[in-house]
């Protein structure tokens, strides 16, 4: 049962609208055994590792409340047990272990939760009281608008909303949440589904495309991604607000970016931000020698290519961000330390733009290992691209040549268009939703009835197409 | 509550907007327009009952054949294109995707419009073909044509049980077949939403054939069950299909037939086929197809009599 399922679809507004309905002290019951029962739908018998990593990582925090003389031990010992759980079930195939189970979904993401669970019990942010903390805590783990994909919560701000929210119905809140969710479904449906659909023939059939079509393969994909992922998000963030639940944003327009550093403050905000306060800092993060500094960025990249999936490509993938960044830093250093060269100002729009282009090439040139089927693959699909670049077949074949239709190649364009001017708009300063507010309720409903009728032609057009896959990061 | 009515009133009048717009996809004016949008054009075609409604018309047309040939695709290959030759035999060979059913219900069309009929020759590849497991083909060749043909109901209750299990029973309604047929939308989206099933085709089969040989019977009509020519690597697979379904209709009526359908296999080499199943553009002409129709009657003599000039 994934978002975009018509049964999730159909269920999702009986069950808020009885969350509204029920007596104030059930929500919180109500909200735990939904987000119960959706979990074991969707991992089926592997719900039994989620409760095996709730039962560690719980009996930890308990033995951490109540014994303070020894928690750091409980503390390590709990992050341990958790971690090689999720290296047992998620590398299983890379370390040669004959595992017959599968790793649930959303391993990576309930994991980083339960280890900065542990470690905000540890540093007396959160409270347990004993058994008392568990239905919180259990929803801070299990809340289904985010338990397969993010975003990774902070659990003190999580909990915190928990104990103070009051459940009434906000019909603005609601409406915003709706609001998100069609976004969401906009985003998922028209353009990443759409762009999937080239992505797919590229990165499967290369050897038959000449270099420019793969750089449009490349480009497509690094807006699949990111409408993927972004749909979700707002999803998740829509059905959570229209529970009364506020989660974080996990973009903010990150190909609007003109530096790699820049990139990952804007790019799944919610995994670099944990990494930065669990793994960068506690390396040491920039407050030490240059060359260690450069060592914990690369260590944090390589570790955040691991969590994403266990392959070459993906520690190939981190490793190249890592190496940008180190890359501007030396860049950075040497621009300052060189007093000769002409100042040239931070707003010259050429020099925008230049870094623009750079932020997005050396990012879109990362993400071909991220989507290649192995790194194999990527090299070669990276080498047709310099050997086969016959920019004279670009007037012949486009990809409105391809195998689908105009009517397909249309919409996602459209899509793709709209996407584009929502970020440049959100960039400078203005919400898309604030204009949208301000318009009289006519072109409210209307613009609103549109985004419906074009997500219903976008699934129609895109339904039975067999290489269309749920949501990206579900398999994380 | 003003703004949660207005809401449920806005939520309403979508619907049946977006409900007016789904149905006007289904109207001639709209059709190819909508699936365009819909990236549905090649559910605009009706391959299906374009290809299955002339069968049906044939058969129930009143003309002189006393001898109908019906049967899967390859029959329709080797046969349908020596018509004009023929003035005793109607060759209607069409597409295994109507099932044995399907064949059941062209030949009793044929029964009830040509009196003096004096034979029927069923020829397939296989004994049950897909039957009802591969689900989108079986609707689109035997629901939807046989339903606007008006036949449908002609099928058991058992079996009409069995396809509203299987394809659901609102989707066994002729006004929704016809809506399916006709609205490239709904037609995309609910063939796409069938899937593949683990029936019992083989019963199925058995089930029509023995209503087949009684209905012949009981008209004085003459039933030949024929084995269309197959490739030499499907050599081990007709012979374990025989050894099954002869176990399953042993001692029945209907083992004579099965056996003589088996002995009357005849094989090509691999080569010969596209893909398997139909010959290749080798086989594009009358001549090698005559040659086919003497090979199979070195087995099946009452072919012999099927004239190919």
């Amino acid at each position: 049962m994934s978002f975009v399922s018509l049964f999730f679809i159909t269920f999702i507004p009986f069950y808020i609208c009885m969350f509204y309905c029920i007596p104030r002290s059930f929500k919180k019951p109500y909200l735990l055994i939904g987000s119960t029962a959706f979990c074991i739908y969707i991992l089926q018998e592997s719900f039994w590792w989620v409760v095996l990593a709730l039962v560690i990582s719980y009996s930890s925090c308990i033995l951490i409340e109540y014994d303070q003389k020894h928690a750091q031990i409980y503390k390590n010992v709990g992050i341990i047990l958790s971690i090689a759980l999720f290296v047992l079930l998620k590398y299983s195939g890379l370390i040669h272990i004959p595992l017959t189970f599968t790793a649930p979904v959303g391993i990576s993401f309930y994991t980083l939760q339960i280890l900065s669970y542990m470690n905000n019990v540890y540093n007396g942010k959160i409270t347990l009281s004993g058994l008392r903390g568990i239905p919180n805590y259990l929803l801070y783990i299990l809340f289904f608008p985010k338990f397969i994909s993010g975003p990774i919560e902070s659990p003190t701000e999580f909990c915190k909303q928990l104990d103070s929210y009051e459940f009434r119905f906000d019909s603005d809140s609601a409406l915003k949440g709706l609001c998100y969710m069609l976004w969401g479904y906009i985003e998922k449906i028209v353009i990443a589904d759409h762009a999937a659909l080239f992505v797919n023939e590229l990165f499967s059939n290369y050897t038959q495309y000449h270099g420019y079509m793969l750089i449009i393969g490349a480009i497509l994909y690094a807006i699949q991604l990111y409408a993927d992922f972004d749909g979700y998000t707002h999803i998740a963030l829509g059905i959570s607000q229209m529970l009364g639940i506020h989660l974080s944003d996990n973009f903010r327009q990150p190909y609007m970016s003109l530096s790699v550093r820049e990139f990952w403050h804007r790019w799944h905000i919610s995994l670099s931000t944990w990494l930065k306060n669990y793994i960068y800092i506690p390396l040491g993060g920039s407050r030490c020698s240059i060359l260690r500094r450069y060592f914990n960025i690369l260590m944090t990249f390589a570790i955040s290519g691991m969590w994403h999936g266990a392959g070459i490509k993906y520690l190939v993938w981190g490793g190249l961000h890592g190496i940008y960044q180190i890359g501007e830093i030396i860049v950075d250093k040497t621009i300052t330390n060189n007093s000769n060269q002409p100042k040239v100002k931070k707003n010259n729009i050429a020099v925008i733009i230049l870094k623009w282009l750079i932020t997005f090439i050396l990012v879109d040139f990362a993400w071909i290992f991220f989507r290649a089927n192995s790194f194999g693959d990527a090299t070669l699909y990276i080498r047709r691209i310099i050997s086969d670049m016959n920019l004279s077949q670009i007037s012949e074949f486009g990809i409105y040549d391809m195998k689908f239709s105009s009517a397909v190649v249309s919409l996602m364009l459209i899509g793709i268009v709209t996407l584009i001017v929502s970020d440049i708009v959100t960039y400078r300063g203005t919400k898309p939703y604030n204009i949208w507010m301000n318009c009289s309720s006519i072109i409210r409903w209307l613009v609103c009835f549109i985004l419906i009728l074009v997500i219903i032609i976008g699934e129609i057009q895109i339904y039975g197409e067999s290489s269309i896959s749920s949501f990206i990061y579900a398999d994380f | 509550m003003k703004k949660i009515g207005k809401f449920i009133i806005y939520i309403i009048m979508s619907s049946l907007i977006i409900t007016l717009l789904f149905l006007m996809a289904g109207t001639n004016r709209f059709r190819i327009v909508a699936a365009y949008i819909a990236n549905a054009d090649e559910y605009t075609a009706q391959t299906a009952t374009k290809e299955i409604m002339p069968c049906i018309e044939k058969v129930q047309t009143s003309d002189s054949y006393t001898k109908l040939v019906v049967g899967d695709s390859v029959c329709g290959q080797i046969f349908n294109g020596f018509q004009e030759y023929n003035e005793d035999f109607s060759l209607t060979g069409s597409n295994d995707a109507i099932t044995i059913p399907g064949q059941y219900l062209l030949i009793t069309e044929f029964l009830k419009s040509h009196p003096n009929a004096t034979d029927v020759y069923l020829v397939t590849r296989s004994f049950s073909g897909n039957g009802f497991q591969y689900e989108p083909w079986a609707y689109q060749y035997l629901v939807i044509p046989f339903s606007e043909a008006g036949l449908l109901q002609n099928l058991d209750n058992e079996t009409l049980n069995d396809m509203s299990d299987i394809f659901g029973n609102i989707f066994m309604l002729p006004r929704v077949i016809e809506e399916v047929d006709h609205n490239p939308i709904l037609s995309k989206l609910y063939i796409n939403s069938l899937d593949g099933n683990s029936y019992d085709n083989n019963s199925l089969t058995i089930h029509y054939l023995e209503k087949l040989i009684d209905v012949c019977a009981s008209n004085g009509v003459t039933f030949h069950m024929v084995h269309a020519p197959v490739a030499m690597s499907a050599e081990a697979y007709v012979s374990s299909e025989r050894d099954n379904i002869l176990n399953l209709i042993s001692g029945t009526d209907l083992e004579a037939y099965v056996t003589a359908y088996y002995d009357s296999t005849i094989y090509y080499d691999d080569s010969a086929f596209s893909d398997g199943i139909h010959f290749n553009r080798e086989f594009y002409n009358n001549e090698a197809l005559a040659e086919v129709i003497r090979d199979m009657s070195d087995k099946a003599p009452e072919l012999s009599t099927i004239k190919t000039s």
